[in-house]
């Protein structure tokens, strides 16, 4: 696996929510998704920004829905995971379950 | 079914400022309908909008890189006297020249090139000259027929001729400057203008130099043109404005009639930028942009 390959934690939560949300993957709904799990805001922008890189890297495909009126006649972008992003994701997963083994205890924890 | 409208205020700054994202604006509007406030959706905006600042950066970075180049041209060009012509001696015309009121507004047009016959003396002027006049007889012959004119050639032979027509006019002012340094010659405080006899060899370093010099120019502002970044003379025109500007008016505020001397200089420079913002319609015209 080269470098450019790793997924940053951000992206991994966004990759993780199309692949959690399959054809309903949008900005909204990756949002909440992501907002529901982690119990934290998401700044729609960095949703988007993150969903750029993962396309540049292959990892998801796009493409535009029909425009509807409460969005004020805009259309929706929908996102999947392709198989190499799905990949990526398992193997970071598998990397940082591996990194996380047995790891001393951290500041302000108790060992 | 009616929505509550989204904040206008907000709403138009994501357009104007807001790298272009239709999704993510029509994903902030649809969340504002669904319940989120006021304060939320000013929120995503204006974190939109500062994101996006990298991204309107990346894209304008060919204009800016363009304009450094020229105003570092410019600037250069300005420290280099043309070949055969006394710096010293005309450094001592200069304050009589200052003087004169056209020709120090006709030289600020040059960045200051015109007065110190640097090698950029003519600048994008004499381009701007036949473009000038191509537009006024343009509108004087739609006014006479009282529609506009057929065009029985196309864009890019304008445009040729345009560039023919400014590379000759060039030269006949290179000349024109040329036969005045040899006449003035004689000299002014004990030295020469040129720094050799004149005669045709001078005549010609001279007329090639400037001409090549204005050419050069001529092609850097169709570059920018082209690539869509602007109207390229009317950048390259600005650029040596910027360059000459303090000096001009350091020099004509040293004078007796600085203040006068200042508004002359002031309306000229809003003359011109008038006269091509009049002239522009018709170049965009020419390039098909309306």
């Amino acid at each position: 696996m080269t470098a450019r390959g790793y997924l940053g934690s951000f992206e991994l939560m966004v990759l993780l929510a199309i692949i959690h949300l399959g054809d309903a993957a949008y900005g909204v709904t990756i949002a909440r998704e992501i907002e529901a799990r982690t119990r934290r805001d998401v700044v729609r922008r960095s949703v988007y920004a993150a969903l750029d890189r993962l396309q540049d890297k292959g990892y998801v495909r796009s493409r535009l829905g029909a425009p509807t009126p409460e969005r004020g006649g805009r259309a929706k972008r929908y996102f999947q995971a392709t198989a190499h992003g799905s990949r990526e994701a398992r193997s970071t997963q598998q990397a940082l379950s591996t990194l996380w083994l047995g790891p001393p205890a951290l500041e302000g924890e108790t060992a | 079914m009616t929505h509550r409208a989204a904040p206008r205020l907000a709403s138009w700054l994501l357009k104007r400022l807001g790298y272009e994202n239709e999704p993510l604006a029509g994903d902030l509007l649809e969340e504002f309908h669904d319940g989120r406030t006021a304060i939320w959706y000013w929120r995503q905006v204006m974190t939109t909008i500062l994101m996006d600042v990298p991204q309107h950066m990346r894209t304008y970075r060919t204009a800016g890189l363009l304009a450094l180049l020229l105003v570092g041209a410019f600037w250069l060009g300005s420290s280099l006297t043309a070949p055969g012509v006394n710096a010293d001696a005309l450094a001592t015309l200069l304050a009589r020249a200052q003087s004169e009121g056209g020709f120090a507004r006709y030289n600020l047009f040059t960045g200051g090139n015109l007065s110190r016959v640097t090698i950029f003396a003519l600048g994008i002027m004499p381009y701007l000259t036949v473009l000038t006049v191509g537009w006024v007889v343009g509108f004087m012959r739609s006014l006479l027929r009282h529609a506009p004119p057929p065009s029985a050639v196309g864009p890019d032979r304008i445009l040729a001729w345009t560039r023919y027509a400014a590379m000759l006019l060039c030269a006949v002012q290179a000349t024109a400057i040329a036969l005045w340094l040899e006449r003035q010659a004689a000299s002014v405080g004990g030295l020469s203008l040129i720094g050799e006899p004149g005669g045709w060899g001078f005549r010609i370093t001279l007329v090639l130099t400037l001409t090549a010099t204005t050419g050069g120019l001529i092609w850097l502002s169709e570059q920018i043109t082209t690539r869509g970044i602007g109207w390229g003379a009317s950048l390259v025109f600005f650029a040596a404005l910027v360059v000459g500007l303090p000096g001009a008016v350091t020099a004509t505020l040293a004078q007796p009639e600085g203040a006068a001397g200042l508004q002359g200089l002031v309306s000229s420079v809003a003359a011109m930028s008038g006269l091509m913002w009049l002239v522009e319609p018709g170049r965009r015209r020419l390039y098909g942009l309306i």
